[in-house]
């Protein structure tokens, strides 16, 4: 392709960065090539290409002949008149439309008198390095305002979307006024009905200020499925488990349409009303425990006390590793069978430690 | 009927008056249920359009991730309730959060040998994030908290403290009141606070400093050094940030669940 001619690669006087597209491979006629540059006077007109399974997107550019006074290139003469360019990292349409502009408004007709192309080899480096910051700088600017106008169109249509959440909100306080004002004089599957709305939107109940609509139809069939997948390892870990390491389990084993840790809390909550083999238990610390129903904390205690008696003293850690549960169960455990008498605490800053309640059974 | 009380044609009057504006009444929160399930009817097919477009923006954004967090907030819809609401369901947040909070277990409970149930916000997300692997998405320390606060409900005793500029992420239910809190953030600086800082910054009676670091001490918040110069420091591991640069070994991964 006889067309091009060497250039520094920086902009000259009279030229402006229009666009600049990375990744472009130019193919003489359907040759493929490589780097270098062409007037847009050059051009005769210019057509798009589109991508093909395999290919990329192309812009096929039909030139002039070369002019007789045009500067030293890489080619003396070739037998196309057109090149191809190829855009292996995408930007064709943002090329193209560009090329296209410039090519109606023929800028480079109006520009003051100077030879279709200068290779400034000459003077004035400080000069051509500004320029060249100047195509750096606009590129970026393009780049920024691209990203910007993405996120401001979605941060847009989130705004819209808000807008009509908030009306659903609005809605369901006004219900909830109109059942305040009924006192209580709602039927028993408009509430079931009232709070699923709730829970589908992530509203909180306005009526009773529970959490997001508990006890809905979806959470008694949860807890029914717990008892299911809760069974076997509540078994394997001598009846109880915390909330959190349920919580896993069950996530763990879904892999998908996971389960909030409301889900779970609301749905344990209602495993005794629905008379399920199952339990939830709180601690006075706050733990939260699910027990199978036939396990017996207390009976657990005594077995505590025997292996505390046997060695003497034991702490948390120590007496979870000895019967293989989780410190934070271990330590519910100890501090019940304190509660219950069984245990008196040492407690110093070498930790909390239990002892047999001597006062008890030595009177 | 022949015999009336006077006025019982006025009381009848009364009650059928009654009975009609109760049935209005019904009709009222009928109408407002009805209209409810429309508008949410719609709501639904205005998000699936929104996810259809965005979904994509929100999983791989983080900014927009807390845009859209505020943004649920300031209306009062709290779109991590349940997996089972619109926004889980369509726009997959549920999801996403909801495996975090998995993840932060995991990673609490293996640490919590070393570091008492305390750990810094920024160990906690290389942990996680080593945990997830290379090709996982990526999670800001924004949606950490996000996932912590929701954990919260389960009653393990999770817990957010601030500390100068970042936070430290509580996993046990050690009661930590305000004094406690108080002198973490003090000892966020060196890793380690005395009595002398504490009385120093706080203005504290000695024997006020003296409990609040045997409670950091008990619960295994606070290691003792009686070695070093001066007088006792009292090391947090939580901010042991070079320490922890190392990895979870499998013993621990081991040894954290039962």
């Amino acid at each position: 392709m006889d067309r091009f001619v060497w250039t520094s690669g920086l902009l000259e006087i009279n030229e402006t960065l229009v666009i600049q597209q990375r990744g472009v491979r130019i193919y003489d006629g359907e040759e493929k090539e490589c780097c270098m540059a062409i007037p847009l006077s050059q051009i005769v007109f210019i057509e798009e290409q589109a991508a093909g399974i395999g290919k990329s997107a192309k812009i096929v550019v039909h030139l002039h002949p070369a002019p007789a006074s045009k500067e030293p290139g890489p080619f003396q003469s070739s037998k196309n008149s057109y090149i191809k360019l190829s855009f292996k990292e995408h930007g064709q349409i943002e090329f193209y439309r560009r090329l296209s502009e410039e090519m109606t408004q023929r800028r480079w007709e109006n520009m003051p008198v100077s030879q279709s192309l200068q290779t400034n080899r000459g003077p004035q480096p400080g000069r051509i390095r500004a320029v060249g910051i100047v195509g750096i700088e606009r590129k970026l600017e393009e780049k920024r305002k691209e990203t910007d106008k993405n996120i401001s169109e979605a941060f847009e249509d989130l705004s819209k979307l808000m807008v009509k959440a908030k009306e659903m909100v609005e809605l369901s306080k006004s219900i909830a006024n109109k059942i305040k004002e009924k006192q209580g004089d709602i039927t028993e599957d408009e509430t079931i009905r009232f709070k699923s709305y709730l829970l589908s939107m992530g509203i909180a109940n306005p009526v009773t200020r529970e959490t997001y609509g508990s006890g809905t139809q979806y959470h008694m069939q949860l807890a029914k499925q717990l008892v299911g997948i809760l069974q076997a390892p509540l078994e394997e870990r001598g009846g109880i488990m915390s909330l959190t390491e349920v919580y896993c389990l069950v996530n763990r084993a879904r892999g998908m349409e996971l389960l909030s840790p409301e889900d779970l809390v609301n749905a344990c909550k209602m495993l005794e009303a629905l008379k399920l083999p199952l339990r939830l238990r709180v601690f006075d610390s706050g733990v939260m425990v699910i027990e199978l129903q036939s396990h017996k904390e207390e009976e657990m205690v005594a077995s505590a006390l025997e292996t505390v008696s046997e060695k003497g003293s034991l702490t948390s850690e120590e007496f979870a590793k000895l019967v293989g549960m989780s410190v934070l169960l271990a330590k519910e455990r100890l501090l019940l069978a304190e509660k219950m008498g069984h245990l008196c605490r040492d407690d110093s800053v070498e930790g909390l430690r239990f002892y047999p309640n001597l006062f008890m059974t030595q009177s | 009927m022949h015999r009336r009380g006077v006025g019982a044609g006025a009381i009848a009057k009364k009650k059928l008056a009654e009975a009609k504006y109760k049935e209005r009444g019904t009709v009222l929160a009928e109408d407002q249920l009805a209209q409810m399930s429309k508008q949410l009817d719609m709501f639904k097919s205005n998000l699936e359009e929104f996810a259809s477009k965005h979904k994509q923006e929100i999983r791989k954004n983080p900014e927009f991730r807390v845009q859209f967090q505020d943004m649920c907030a300031t209306i009062g819809v709290d779109p991590l309730a349940s997996g089972k609401g619109f926004w889980s369901e369509m726009l997959g947040v549920g999801d996403f959060y909801y495996e975090l909070g998995v993840q932060i277990i995991e990673v609490c409970l293996a640490l919590k040998h070393r570091n008492g149930g305390l750990i810094t916000l920024e160990e906690l997300h290389q942990q996680v994030l080593k945990g997830r692997g290379k090709f996982a998405q990526d999670v800001s320390q924004d949606d950490l908290l996000r996932a912590i606060k929701k954990l919260k409900a389960l009653g393990s005793g999770f817990g957010i403290i601030p500390v100068g500029g970042t936070y430290l992420i509580q996993s046990v239910p050690a009661e930590l009141n305000m004094d406690h809190t108080v002198v973490l953030q003090l000892a966020e600086k060196n890793g380690y606070v005395t009595v002398s800082d504490i009385k120093a910054s706080l203005k504290w009676e000695t024997e006020r400093a003296r409990q609040v670091l045997e409670h950091l001490l008990k619960e295994g918040l606070a290691w003792l050094d009686l070695q070093a110069p001066g007088e006792a420091h009292y090391w947090l591991p939580a901010l042991f940030t070079d320490l922890y640069s190392q990895e979870i070994t499998a013993e621990e991964a081991r040894e954290a669940l039962p």
